[in-house]
């Protein structure tokens, strides 16, 4: 691939890691969160 | 002592694969220049080619991928580079194109037009499925899955058009 002229060199170490994780069984069947409720605020 | 990283995150970067047969009955990336595979559920390691001929007189020291005065390493592109690694009319080419982003991280070495790194990883890929027709489409789309990454299908017939297409779908997601 021609990739023109050089312009820098770093290093990059990913926090989280680029690649996708199987999901596990645990995941898979855990029930989905419920939306948080807000209480209303009383007069 | 390793030095701290200078980012932590990675680059995105853009690449042409074709999907080929990876000899178990599935389907992998493989890169265009070399015959590299892209494994699955873990990051592609660059390594250099160049030392591993024996007795070639050009041949460099061991040494990392990237190394700043040779060309090894991992390469992705910035989309106007694409074009060149696509050919004009998709429905006459005998291989698979896949048109991907993908995460580059490590040693990068970056240049106007894009970047060599040390590792990398699909992020995203798009599939140009023009006379492909649905069931074969749906095939290797379906064989690609195993790079758990998003996976879209691109209609267009012609490479531009088929960069306008994966950039706007690329924009939207």
């Amino acid at each position: 691939m021609e990739l023109g002229k050089p312009q820098r060199i770093y290093t990059i170490e990913p926090v989280e890691s680029p690649v996708p994780q199987p999901v596990t069984k645990e995941q898979d069947d855990a029930p989905a969160k419920r939306p948080v409720e807000v209480p209303k605020s009383r007069p | 002592v390793n030095a701290a990283p200078d980012y932590i995150e990675p680059v995105v970067g853009w690449r042409v694969w074709y999907a080929v047969d990876d000899g178990w009955g599935g389907l992998s990336l493989s890169s265009v220049v070399h015959r590299t595979l892209w494994p699955q559920g873990e990051p592609l390691s660059a390594t250099c080619r160049r030392f591993r001929i024996p007795f070639w007189p050009f041949s460099h020291e061991k040494h990392d991928a990237p190394f700043e005065t040779c060309s090894c390493g991992i390469y992705a592109v910035k989309v106007p580079a694409l074009r060149v690694y696509l050919p004009e009319h998709l429905a006459w080419s005998q291989l698979i194109p896949v048109i991907g982003r993908v995460s580059l991280w490590g040693s990068v070495h970056e240049y106007t037009s894009g970047w060599r790194a040390s590792y990398a990883y699909p992020e995203r890929l798009f599939v140009p499925i023009v006379e492909l027709g649905t069931r074969r489409a749906a095939q290797i789309i379906d064989a690609l899955r195993g790079y758990r990454v998003p996976i879209r299908a691109v209609e267009s017939s012609t490479a531009g058009a088929v960069l306008e297409e994966v950039r706007t779908l690329a924009a939207a997601a």
